[in-house]
């Protein structure tokens, strides 16, 4: 298990080890969060890698991963407790047959933590052997406000009140990361409780290492082709820009293939890796997708040549 | 969680009056009339902030400053261009800022003759912010009250 770090360059070096390469920003923004025991909120396009820096913190720190997927209708019942109804109807009628308890023996017994089913809010408050867990908040921009409100209440004193049981206080506050697609702006509220980062696409450089990193197969060639020719996809008004996943997911697809280097046809047949609508692979597929592959073809001999 | 010790700040900014932390005040304050919403509770996050990451580097400073004030895309570039004019010569953005944004009972002539002087003042960032400030000054109508 790794310690907490406790400088921003440790902080960088922790997700490094867990093949995640991070901006200075990031890593600022990570360290603020884990030193200052204050979420981190990260915004960005989908398939730039929110996600994953969760993943990789639980892994890297050897904490448990919590995950709250939002959506839209997400309630208390299905984030922080609920009452297992059915297995308290079964004991009802189970002491009634055995007639072994009385009336306020039974109710206590009902209401107990054996019968509560708890759900990842009320797990990371919850003391853990490894360390406080990361609490990671999927897509919250899915939810409705009011749920939002809510989570600003657990968020601040990280401590969650069940009527039946009492007030649940977490020892060690979890180290929460929040996510974000933007497809509606989070109160103002909530982010102030927050370190912002904003995860923008990475720089060309920056995406290379990524793919040496994450897809270590693919032949130096066709990674600096790939990642010139997504660059220019990114450049392009289509409806869904591809992110580091589909670069990644492509790069992959073009080894298994035994693609050393790109050519239109190829860049034809698998260009549903990168864009996942029907109306972006029609706008590219053809003579955008060959004159594309030009220019990034004359970019690379010429950056050879310079 | 183990704390970090409070970095060696050079003599300067540390000064018998904390003339760091003024500063971060005066950033602070400086980004809300730019219309970013700032309370003294975001004031308060960045010194801990600052303390907890040290005064090493530029581009830490930065984006420790970022992470606590920036909470929107697009106040990304008014956050990076008062950055940069701020922590270059505070006094240039104040008086930016003043120009820009007078205050309710402020000579709409005093505003003028010191819009005259804004000409001289250099580089681009400036320009740029002053483009962006204008536009919310005419949105806020000279009804902000003058802080400072």
């Amino acid at each position: 298990m790794t310690a907490i770090p406790n400088t921003v360059d440790e902080a960088e070096a922790l997700l490094r080890s867990g093949d995640y390469l991070p901006n200075r920003s990031l890593a600022t923004a990570l360290y603020l969060s884990l030193s200052l025991g204050r979420p981190l909120f990260l915004e960005g396009e989908a398939g730039v890698g929110k996600t994953e820096i969760a993943k990789v913190l639980s892994e890297t720190l050897g904490r448990r991963l919590l995950r709250l997927q939002c959506y839209e209708g997400l309630d208390v019942t299905t984030a922080v407790y609920e009452w297992n109804y059915p297995r308290q109807m079964v004991e009802i009628r189970m002491s009634e047959a055995a007639g072994d308890r009385d009336r306020g023996a039974l109710e206590a017994d009902l209401f107990s933590d054996n019968f509560l089913i708890k759900r990842p809010l009320l797990q990371a408050l919850e003391p853990d052997e490894a360390g406080a867990p990361v609490l990671l908040i999927d897509e919250l921009d899915r939810t409705d406000e009011p749920f939002e409100a809510f989570l600003l209440e657990v968020l601040s004193d990280f401590q969650v009140t069940i009527p039946e049981l009492g007030t649940i206080t977490a020892e060690t506050p979890p180290l929460v990361i929040i996510t974000s697609n933007r497809t509606r702006e989070i109160h103002d509220a909530l982010k102030r409780r927050c370190f912002y980062h904003w995860v923008d696409y990475p720089s060309a450089e920056r995406e290379l290492e990524i793919l040496k990193v994450k897809a270590p197969g693919t032949a130096e060639a066709l990674s600096e082709e790939v990642v010139g020719f997504v660059h220019k996809l990114r450049d392009m008004d289509l409806f869904k820009l591809p992110g580091v996943a589909e670069t990644i997911d492509w790069a992959h697809a073009l080894t298994q293939l035994d693609c050393l280097s790109l050519d239109p046809e190829m860049v034809n047949d698998t260009l549903g890796t990168l864009l996942k609508y029907q109306d972006d692979i029609q706008k590219i597929e053809g003579s955008e997708a060959s004159r594309l592959l030009n220019e990034v073809k004359s970019q690379i001999a010429a950056a050879g040549a310079a | 969680m183990a704390k970090t010790p409070i970095p060696d700040v050079p003599p300067e900014a540390a000064g018998p009056g904390g003339l760091l932390s003024e500063n971060i005040m005066h950033f602070g304050r400086v980004l809300r009339r730019a219309g970013l919403p700032i309370g003294p509770g975001q004031v308060l996050a960045a010194l801990n902030a600052v303390e907890a990451v040290g005064l090493g580097s530029r581009v830490d400073f930065y984006w420790t400053l970022y992470s606590v004030f920036v909470n929107r895309r697009d106040q990304r570039d008014l956050f990076d261009q008062a950055f940069h004019i701020f922590w270059r010569n505070p006094d240039i953005l104040e008086r930016m800022m003043q120009i820009m944004l007078p205050d309710a009972g402020g000579a709409q002539t005093r505003c003028r003759r010191q819009a005259d002087q804004s000409v001289q003042l250099p580089g681009a960032p400036v320009r740029a912010l002053a483009v962006c400030l204008s536009a919310r000054a005419s949105i806020a109508s000279g009804c902000r009250r003058r802080s400072g």
